[in-house]
């Protein structure tokens, strides 16, 4: 499966999504669906979740996608905003049916179940406690240092490429990634409580 | 050049390969600013890319066909929130008996929202079965509850692995894991073609991922008779 695609594929995707051709929606599906998946899953922790909310995503992408409205200049960064802003939005009424509370923690044998097996091992298994407290300190940021870290950690987007996505120069991205960086480790190292 | 910029030249460097003390290097008299979070950047290059599983997919994507199959077509506008309109309101003699209907469906959607993540033992956890198993007497066509009988193996093994988590072993999530296992080869094996291939390729990705979770929970479990149970089960899902 190719996971890459270019402006003009984004375009032809888009108008086919709008009218709800399946070779379309299959396609996107294919490039986003992880990506979404990680996404929600770093800021709920839970596999089940995060697959549940993923799920939603891609049935409000259905139902408003011909809403959307294409931007021809910069097509893969717009429609890759908007469906990551679906998902933002997502895990907010997620939390706010929730009520406030603490952000769960997913158990470490979740997380391993999470990855697939051949990427299992003892170094993942280590690295996952590890991303335990990471995705604890994340939460901690606000929405725009978070949406960096994770599109220029997770999805390891260029500055350019996160700066498209939300609608920044690359200098901004640059200091909201310092910000951030220094926000994370402030969490690590001090004991975290946190709210959703 | 400011620290954020120095920051992000240093990220772009650690991600080619370059270690932390010869970055650090570059800058000196920063060395301490840069290093801690130099640290931080590179967890989270370590920091796992969690996947979704083969079956949860293929699953999510039957059901976006699904939505589609139910479209409008395209020049239909919905109203705004056309989704929440309501029944016409009852007259006034049936009023309490439709709130009541209203408080009912509402009180078990609640529930069940919250029941999704209940373990085995746990009061809401029956009501989590309820909801799967109104959605299984909901789905017809062999395929589509062949999906179902194995996304429900991979919510019974993840229930078992958190238990594990917990130093537990339900014998009872184990037998249901194996009897989804089961009624999902049943129902692969009623279709034909090109669907049975792939989702005999699906079963078996979800066998392998069961064997290997077993295993390793076997290897962890102290309680002699929790092992060998687990042990026997990795067994037989390595001769599926």
């Amino acid at each position: 499966m190719n996971d890459v695609c270019s402006d003009a594929e984004m375009i032809q995707l888009i108008q086919g999504a709008q009218r709800w051709e399946t070779a379309a929606v299959d396609r996107l599906y294919d490039l986003y669906a992880d990506k979404v998946f990680r996404y929600v899953w770093y800021r709920v922790g839970n596999r089940e979740t995060a697959e549940d909310l993923t799920m939603d995503v891609f049935l409000r992408l259905l139902e408003h996608v011909p809403a959307f409205r294409l931007n021809h200049e910069r097509p893969v960064a717009s429609f890759s905003a908007w469906l990551f802003r679906i998902a933002s939005n997502r895990v907010v009424d997620h939390y706010r049916r929730r009520g406030k509370g603490e952000m769960p923690v997913e158990p470490r044998a979740e997380v391993e179940a999470s990855i697939s097996p051949t990427e299992r091992g003892q170094a993942i298994v280590e690295a996952d406690e590890t991303a335990t407290e990471l995705r604890g300190a994340i939460a901690t940021l606000t929405e725009e240092q978070r949406q960096v870290i994770l599109y220029k950690f997770v999805e390891e987007m260029s500055n350019a490429e996160v700066a498209r996505l939300l609608g920044k120069s690359e200098g901004a991205v640059k200091s909201l990634q310092h910000r951030a960086l220094a926000a994370i480790q402030r969490a690590l190292r001090l004991p975290v409580t946190r709210k959703a | 050049m400011d620290i954020a910029a120095i920051l992000d030249d240093c990220i772009e460097r650690l991600r080619r390969g370059e270690a932390i003390e010869t970055c650090l290097a570059r800058y000196p008299g920063r060395e301490q600013e840069l290093g801690a979070l130099l640290h931080v950047a590179a967890q989270l290059h370590d920091a796992p890319r969690p996947r979704l599983s083969m079956t949860s997919r293929t699953v999510m994507q039957e059901r976006l066909h699904g939505a589609m199959a139910g479209k409008e077509p395209l020049h239909v506008r919905r109203p705004l929130l056309g989704w929440l309109r309501l029944p016409a309101p009852p007259r006034p003699r049936f009023a309490f008996a439709y709130a009541t209907l209203l408080l009912i469906i509402l009180l078990s959607v609640s529930l069940t929202n919250i029941a999704v993540n209940s373990l085995p033992g746990t009061p809401l956890y029956p009501a989590k079965r309820v909801a799967e198993d109104a959605r299984l007497a909901l789905t017809s066509g062999a395929a589509q509850r062949a999906i179902l009988h194995l996304e429900r193996a991979q919510k019974r093994l993840a229930e078992l692995e958190r238990l594990f988590a917990e130093g537990r072993y339900d014998a009872e999530a184990l037998a249901a894991m194996q009897n989804e296992t089961a009624l999902a080869f049943m129902e692969i094996a009623r279709i034909g073609g090109e669907r049975q291939n792939k989702l005999l390729g699906q079963f078996l990705a979800a066998v392998r991922a069961q064997r290997a979770a077993l295993a390793a929970a076997a290897e962890r479990q102290t309680d002699p008779v929790a092992r060998l149970a687990l042990e026997t089960a990795a067994a037989v899902a390595a001769r599926e």
